[in-house]
């Protein structure tokens, strides 16, 4: 018997026994044929998508909530929950009409009172929600089905703001819930989306599970992105945790599971290469990413400083440093995200090119003489990780003396927060990355806002000029006037640097051949998605 | 006897007290807030004060101290930061899964560690002693979360049988339930098996030496009853607190192999707490593992008496 042959007679033994172990049960798709199974790219914890901004809490609204207005796959607002619309001719009167036959999960109708506490609830804590609401006369009920909001002044994005995909999302809540305070998280779900919460099933970290509502009534035309008809193909939806990326990467293999949200980037080469899966973007415009400098230390407290971190950066490093497959890696100079309606890269052309020796020599003109420069490094999160290990090295290069300080990304939270010198717990550098759309928009974009108060994001930017052109935008209320404004404010953020971009990359997810009906719609939803043999 | 197991559980009080103490400490000190960690990467510092102040974590650490021990008087362990849920729950949806790999693991590794530790020691110096320590030594050295990659790849991705990752419960049939643990428990097995074949050879080596086994064969007993009759049972107590300690190094191993293979356990339960700093629930598991372990440790005690009636209590 050669070596071969022994193999073979152990493997069939080893097949014998864990196939009587298994008695009928086969671990390749062994579920109801009604029922996906997916792994999101997170752990839901949180019920309330007004509580936090995760991600797989926002996701999670989008399964059980309806929102008023929804982007198409071309970023376009359309209604969603609401049925017609009216705004009038100074643009200061919005009139909004919810569809017929809108329930809860508990059988009540929906009412234009629960819209508009859930949207006082969003405007509390989301940038977008606080521009609308400081430009809100009042907001009212004018019946069941109708609502009115009555502005100061006219607000360009208005449809914009109640489409928002990303966190926070303009949920509608049921109004009891909806007059409960933001900081107070809610942990009783009863929404109006298509699929329903099956709380006694809940088993935090390890699934979620949700059926289907019998009784949504979904728009008439077809689904487009985030918008048109939300129709539950499915009985049931399971999120399953599972921790590890490369058991997920097996378990989707091995047809334990249906979707993989957010794969590692070094495992999508392999999925590609597997033909009973496919990976997609889930959003095209995906994430960009960002180094941020601690505006209140020096060195970088002065621009020239900043600037140098710009010179540091060949993007195309930090792509191969994460491991996004060519061809998904988009080198972008725009600080309003590229294929975003404003995108352009006025004034970054000496941005394009890295040049170590330039940014040594800015570094000196900041008045930088060698001192300890504590950067942040998140060792639990493979992506920033591995681009912080790149930035690390180019700082190196360019002769910084650098303190690379290894923290998980719960620390790293919570010491960006701190505002003092690193001597004293502060920091000067961490890397981070922040979804494409939120950067669209110059109101929504948190990283750019320079406003020299305690409002900004850890960075603390404070430039009055750069600040002028975001509230200037503000102001602006056709498409030409809108891009003009961005083209000044990208050349005024290469001036001002309030982070270095280092590129854009799609959010991919991977599925199996069986779920059909899988669309790029900027967040994992399973509307529209059916499960066949 | 009743007197002494009585004592012993009033004398882990004190102790518990201690680690609960030194582990409120240790973890409020700690760097991380839950509060940075729920808000998410685009809250600002106003909403992260808003989720703190609503959480009770800008309170002073005394004050938080005495909340939580006065809840754990009352049986309480709290809730979870995040999800709302009570602490005692989410523990014990969690523990069949632990337990039941804790204890198969358990099992399969006495049962195939202590006959090679015999083994060993009986043929002590020779290839056979050689090749098993040898093999002992070096599963001992592969980290678990290798020897689990190795088995899923081959079991579930090439042959396709076993699958590749999570939990039935026993309730729901035997098969099922060992199909999902037979990889984790092999993973775990064999670095607990080569740590107890070593001890187990150890311990055997000292009893082969003594006069009564000399006697013993100079008598014409064969080599089993000599060895599994005569020998074995005056080497259990080292084996017996190897196995016991080695619950304790299970524990560990228990969180790295229920990451890899998905198991909806106490360990995955922990990790997931530490990175959220879910503080109610860190607090809530160590006090239970510290519980566990103190009784694991009474267990031991007095299971020398089965093994060694010479032992009083």
């Amino acid at each position: 018997m050669n070596i071969l042959t022994g193999l073979t007679s152990i493997r069939a033994l080893l097949g014998a026994t864990a196939v009587g172990l298994c008695l009928s049960v086969s671990p390749t798709v062994a579920q109801s044929s009604s029922t996906i199974k997916a792994v999101m790219q997170a752990d839901l914890a949180i019920l309330d998508p007004t509580f936090t901004t995760a991600t797989i809490t926002t996701d999670f609204g989008y399964m059980v909530y309806d929102t008023l207005f929804a982007l198409d796959s071309k970023g376009e607002p359309k209604p969603q929950m609401v049925d017609r619309y009216e705004k009038s001719a100074d643009l200061l009167t919005w009139t909004f009409t919810l569809r017929e036959g809108l329930k809860w999960h508990d059988g009540t109708a929906v009412t234009a009172a629960d819209a508009v506490a859930s949207l006082k609830r969003w405007g509390a804590v989301d940038s977008l929600g606080k521009s609308l609401m400081a430009t809100t006369e009042k907001m009212d009920a004018l019946n069941d089905k109708s609502f009115q909001i009555i502005l100061k002044k006219p607000f360009p994005l208005v449809l914009e703001a109640l489409a928002k995909p990303s966190a926070y999302t303009p949920f509608i809540y049921q109004k009891a819930f909806a007059e409960t305070p933001p900081s107070q998280a809610k942990h009783k779900v009863v929404g109006s989306g298509p699929f329903i919460f099956v709380d006694e099933e809940w088993r935090p970290g390890n699934r979620v599970v949700f059926r289907r509502n019998p009784n949504y009534v979904s728009r008439s035309e077809p689904q487009d992105g985030l918008a048109g008809g939300k129709v539950a193909k499915v009985e049931r939806v399971e999120w399953i945790a599972i921790p590890d990326p490369n058991t997920a990467v097996a378990a989707l293999q091995n047809g334990e599971i249906h979707f993989l949200d957010n794969p590692l980037m070094d495992f999508v080469p392999v999925l590609e290469d597997d033909p009973d899966i496919t990976v997609y973007p889930v959003d095209k415009l995906g994430q960009t990413g960002m180094i941020r400098p601690n505006h209140l230390q020096k060195p970088f407290d002065n621009p020239k400083a900043r600037q140098a971190l710009v010179k540091l950066v060949k993007q195309s490093d930090f792509g191969a440093a994460m491991g996004v497959p060519k061809g998904h890696f988009i080198e972008c100079y725009s600080y309003l995200g590229c294929n975003t309606p404003l995108e352009n890269d006025t004034g970054a052309e000496a941005a394009k090119t890295q040049d170590i020796a330039e940014a040594k020599k800015l570094l000196a003109e900041a008045g930088y003489a060698g001192e300890k420069i504590v950067v942040m490094q998140p060792t639990d999160i493979a992506i920033l990780n591995s681009s912080t290990q790149v930035l690390i090295q180019n700082l190196r290069n360019a002769g910084v003396n650098v303190d690379a300080q290894a923290m998980d990304w719960g620390t790293l939270v919570n010491r960006r927060n701190n505002k003092n010198t690193p001597a004293e717990g502060g920091w000067h550098l961490f890397i981070t990355t922040n979804f494409t759309s939120n950067l669209a928009s110059p109101i929504t974009h948190s990283y750019l806002q320079a406003s020299c108060d305690a409002a900004t994001s850890p960075g603390w930017p404070c430039d009055k000029d750069l600040q002028a052109l975001t509230d200037k935008f503000q102001g602006a209320l056709s498409p030409e006037e809108r891009k003009t404004t961005a083209a000044e404010l990208n050349k005024a953020a290469y001036k001002s640097v309030p982070y270095a971009s280092f590129g854009q990359m799609p959010i991919l997810a991977a599925y199996r051949k069986e779920l059909k009906g899988v669309q790029t719609s900027r967040l994992p939803v399973f509307f529209g998605v059916s499960l066949e043999k | 006897m009743l007197t002494y197991i009585m004592g012993r559980i009033l004398s882990s009080i004190p102790v518990m007290a201690v680690i609960a103490v030194i582990v409120f400490m240790l973890l409020h000190l700690t760097p991380g807030d839950p509060a940075a960690i729920i808000a998410g990467d685009q809250a600002s510092a106003a909403d992260v004060e808003r989720i703190r102040q609503a959480l009770g974590l800008n309170r002073s650490l005394p004050e938080q101290f005495i909340t939580w021990v006065g809840q754990i008087l009352t049986g309480d362990l709290g809730t979870s930061i995040y999800t709302g849920r009570p602490v005692t729950e989410l523990i014990a949806q969690r523990l069949e899964p632990t337990v039941s790999l804790a204890l198969l693991t358990l099992v399969v590794a006495v049962l195939v560690a202590v006959p090679i530790g015999v083994i060993a020691a009986w043929k002590a110096g020779t290839w056979v002693d050689w090749a098993l320590m040898f093999v002992a030594i070096l599963f001992f050295s592969i980290p678990i979360f290798i020897t689990g990659y190795f088995l899923v790849f081959n079991f579930s991705i090439q042959w396709r049988l076993l699958p590749v990752q999570g939990y039935r419960s026993f309730s729901g049939g035997i098969g099922p339930f060992l199909s999902h643990l037979v990889l984790p428990a092999v993973s775990l097995g064999l670095v607990y098996a080569s740590l107890l074949a070593r001890m187990s050879r150890t311990a055997m080596l000292e009893v082969l030496h003594q006069d009564y086994i000399r006697t013993a064969r100079a008598k014409g007993l064969g080599s089993g009853k000599v060895l599994f009759i005569h020998a074995l049972k005056n080497a259990a107590v080292p084996i017996i607190t190897t196995i016991g300690t080695g619950l304790v190094l299970l524990l560990g191993g228990v969180v790295v192999v229920e990451s890899v293979f998905a198991i909806p356990g106490v360990g995955r339960l922990t990790v997931d707490a530490v990175l959220r700093r879910d503080y109610p629930i860190i607090q809530g598991v160590i006090l239970l593992f510290s519980f566990a372990y103190v009784i694991v440790n009474l267990g031991i005690d007095l299971s020398y008496r089965l093994v060694d009636p010479r032992i009083r209590y």
